[in-house]
């Protein structure tokens, strides 16, 4: 399955970005991309499961995101004794873990408008919505449209447009 | 004037309905041309924002995620619009993300000068193109913008192919317009123009015959039809008013009786005459008629037989005038006529009034048939001249009246002039009348003919002409020119001429039985040369007395040729075949045509005593005897100089060429006695012709 490659280049404090740096700039990108079922206000819910790595990230950011008009807030999973708050999660970001516990982690958010994100391959296949790609420099996003659809969140159509989907469910 | 109108009103209508057609259609056009152009820039503005709305939508996640060949890819597909000129996507930063023009990609991001600022709108217009731009956002922040330049070029064409359309539109509308204003012409403006042309006829030359011909139902032909009744209405009017006016003229002109005119319209006709006589320098009478006995009449037979009286003495002096004269009932038993032109001469006009008079006079005498018996009146006619220096009509009435009194006092039933030097005239003339009717009742008493003789060259007599004399009972020789034109005017020149040939005749055969050759001319005037049995009387003449037909010479005048010509020729030519010879007597003083001299037998041509009169002292007369004796000899004739006096005549007219002589030189007319004294008692003095 090709990959849409996308470059990002986002230059944030005078110097090159970090990995995490535009991992985390992409998936809110992404986040405005999306169309949650229920409007819900107040915090924009985004979860990072195992992302330690991400914290000093969003430690670094000098004022909150906003995310379709809600201010994003961070929420950092640490394992799978942590399973409860995925329901209160609108955004999970999984870093790379062992599959079998992603299987939980997606069997957690599953059926919830959760929007599902992971930066490893193979995401898409374990029932994740959108999988990161990374090549080289170019980003690209595979997209499991079934399970975005089974979710009740909705995709823009132009990010569909730049993203390769799969199991498109028909 | 009335052209002018007719044409003005035509052309107006057509003008009018010409100009408010082309001008709403004008109008009209240029306000769908420009609406269609709005319409169409909106139409345009709306498309080109639809496609961008969408264009704009689909890009924002390949402007987010610096995906530029997805942009390109939707750019492109603008690109299947042919009125799209370029395409550009900028980002948040109004930095050219990428672009896109017909035909070109452009992967590099570089900035797009030639786009316009807009500011406040989404578009813009120049004249040659559409400037648009739609942001592009994204989670309500504006994330960059999509910029279209449309060109116009098809929107123009399209506008101009409208524009075309709408032109060739107007153009076929406005001929169209245009054969409708001639039809409308052809239907309202020419029957007006035909209308006015009528009513022109009608007010210009009051003629209201005129109708107007055209059928129409509509509203025009509800003012034909009135006009028609109107101007019907008026001729008929017109037509009661005439009879009416003839009526009431009749009445107010003429005598219901006797149909004659009455005072009121002699006054006028009088008037008229006078006026006439001053401009013509003519002389005209007037007679005033009474009747004698009319009253008596009147109140013995009644009032009916009085009544037929007049008309048959109207009906009597109307058939007694001329066709110029006038007359007219003037009173109860009076008539006036007027005749105008009755003579050149005062001399004359007396003349001819009593004549006429005289005959009217004796007509009115006879009786009269009313019905049941005759009736016996008479006529006092009382007669005034009007010449260049009479005054008014009223006067001359005024006059005659007067000389109708004069008439009655005298013992009714006689003409009596208002002048009394006219009716001494008159008088005079009706006794000369009376005496010459005597003289001739009593056979050749009174009457002499005397001889001049006519002699050639060297004095030997040739002949003589028969001049005759009347020796009135009072002692008195009336010569010729006194008493010629009186029978001549009587009539009584036919017997007097008569005599005249029977005498000259019988002289003729006692000079023929005595050996003599001698030719006797005679005169004969016209009256009595042109009167009924003339002829047969000459040849009855020469037979009686057997004498030789060539030596009876009968002079006659020219104006017996003008009087009248085919019978004059016919008595000529008759004469001259029972061998009469013919001379031209006053020769040069009348007609003088060669053309009947040649055309008749003419035999001698009498110069006039006029001519050789002044022979010696009048160059012209010389010119003329000269002529006249070149003439004759040119055309064969004879010819004789009358009058001769003097040596000196004699002796030019010799040099001159002419043969024979007449006049006192010789001898003065004389009784037979004196002339066969001084002629023929010596033989040496008759010559053999």
């Amino acid at each position: 399955m090709p990959l849409l490659l996308l470059l990002v280049f986002m230059p944030v404090k005078g110097h090159a970005l970090s990995e995490e740096e535009l991992e985390i700039a992409l998936i809110l990108k992404v986040a405005k991309f999306s169309i949650w079922p229920d409007k819900k206000e107040g915090e924009f819910n985004f979860c990072l499961y195992r992302g330690k790595g991400y914290k000093s990230v969003v430690m670094g950011l000098t004022e909150p995101p906003m995310v379709k008009g809600r201010p994003v807030n961070f929420v950092f999973i640490k394992d799978s004794s942590r399973f409860q708050f995925i329901r209160q999660c609108d955004l999970l970001f999984v870093t790379e873990i062992a599959s079998f516990e992603v299987k939980q982690v997606l069997h957690r958010a599953a059926h919830a408008p959760i929007l599902t994100l992971g930066s490893f391959s193979g995401f898409a296949g374990l029932g994740g919505m959108i999988e990161l790609n990374k090549q080289s420099n170019r980003y690209g996003f595979e997209i499991d449209l079934l399970a975005v659809r089974n979710s009740g969140i909705e995709l823009s159509a132009s990010l569909l447009e730049i993203s390769t989907i799969v199991n498109g469910g028909r | 004037m009335q052209n002018t109108n007719q044409k003005g009103l035509t052309e107006s209508i057509r003008k009018t309905v010409l100009l408010t057609s082309a001008s709403a259609l004008i109008i009209a056009s240029l306000c769908f041309i420009v609406m269609e152009m709005y319409l169409t820039r909106q139409a345009l503005v709306n498309r080109v924002a639809t496609m961008s709305e969408l264009v704009a939508h689909h890009v924002t996640a390949a402007l987010s995620f610096d995906d530029k060949k997805t942009a390109l890819k939707f750019l492109s597909s603008m690109g299947n619009d042919t009125d799209v000129d370029h395409v550009t996507i900028l980002d948040e930063n109004e930095k050219v993300f990428v672009e896109y023009r017909t035909n070109k990609l452009f992967l590099q991001s570089h900035l797009s000068e030639d786009f316009p600022r807009i500011e406040g709108k989404d578009y813009h217009f120049t004249l040659t193109e559409l400037y648009f731009q739609h942001p592009i956002e994204l989670d309500n922040s504006t994330i960059g913008s999509l910029r279209v330049c449309i060109s116009l070029a098809g929107m123009w064409a399209q506008l101009a192919v409208y524009f075309l359309t709408v032109l060739t539109l107007i153009l076929i509308l406005i001929l169209l317009i245009k054969r409708k204003a001639q039809a409308f012409k052809r239907h309202i403006a020419e029957p007006i123009e035909l209308m006015l042309n009528k009513m022109s006829q009608v007010q210009e030359k009051g003629d209201y015959t005129v109708r107007i011909d055209l059928q129409r139902k509509d509203e025009l032909g509800q003012i034909i039809n009135q006009f028609n009744s109107m101007v019907e209405g008026i001729e008929r009017r017109d037509k009661e008013l005439v009879v009416k006016q003839a009526e009431i003229e009749k009445h107010a002109f003429f005598d219901p009786l006797t149909g004659l005119p009455n005072r009121r319209f002699l006054a006028e006709q009088l008037t008229r005459e006078v006026n006439n006589a001053h401009r013509k320098h003519s002389v005209g009478a007037v007679f005033y008629i009474d009747l004698d006995n009319f009253k008596t009449i009147n109140d013995s037979l009644g009032h009916d037989a009085g009544d037929a009286l007049l008309k048959v003495i109207a009906d009597r002096i109307r058939s007694n005038l001329r066709e110029c004269d006038f007359c007219a009932r003037i009173g109860g038993d009076e008539f006036l006529a007027v005749l105008p032109d009755i003579g050149v001469t005062e001399h004359a006009a007396v003349d001819n009034a009593f004549t006429t008079a005289e005959q009217l006079r004796i007509r009115l005498s006879q009786a009269v048939d009313i019905g049941e018996r005759f009736v016996h009146s008479s006529a006092s006619i009382g007669i005034s001249l009007f010449n260049q220096l009479t005054g008014c009509s009223k006067e001359l009435l005024k006059q005659s009246d007067m000389a109708m009194y004069a008439a009655k006092k005298v013992g009714r039933n006689s003409v009596h002039f208002f002048s009394k030097e006219m009716q001494e005239e008159a008088m005079h003339r009706l006794n000369s009348e009376e005496d010459l009717r005597h003289a001739l009742e009593v056979p050749c008493e009174q009457f002499e003919l005397y001889y001049q003789g006519q002699v050639n060259q060297t004095g030997a007599l040739l002949g003589a002409e028969a001049l005759i004399r009347w020796h009135h009972p009072s002692g008195r020789m009336v010569s010729p020119g006194e008493f010629i034109p009186l029978a001549e005017l009587t009539g009584l020149i036919v017997p007097l001429g008569k005599w005249v040939i029977n005498t000259a005749c019988k002289q003729l055969a006692q000079w023929q039985s005595s050996g003599l050759n001698l030719t006797l001319a005679v005169n004969v005037s016209p009256k009595q040369f042109l009167a009924e049995g003339f002829l047969d009387y000459v040849g009855s003449m020469l037979q009686i007395h057997a004498i030789d037909p060539k030596l009876l010479e009968i002079e006659i005048t020219e104006s017996l040729i003008l009087d009248d010509k085919t019978k004059a020729i016919e008595i000529i030519n008759n004469l001259k075949a029972l061998g009469v010879s013919f001379s031209i007597d006053d020769f040069g003083t009348g007609y003088s045509s060669l053309q009947y001299l040649t055309a008749l037998p003419i035999s001698k041509l009498k110069i006039d005593q006029s001519f050789v009169r002044d022979i010696s002292c009048d160059k012209s007369d010389a010119a003329i005897v000269k002529t006249i004796i070149l003439m004759t000899q040119n055309l064969g004739l004879s010819v004789i100089a009358e009058g001769v006096e003097t040596e000196e005549q004699h002796a030019f007219l010799i040099e001159h060429g002419c043969e024979q002589f007449q006049g006192y030189l010789f001898s003065k007319p004389e009784a037979i006695a004196q002339f066969k004294n001084r002629y023929l008692t010596s033989d040496s003095c008759v010559v053999d012709v």
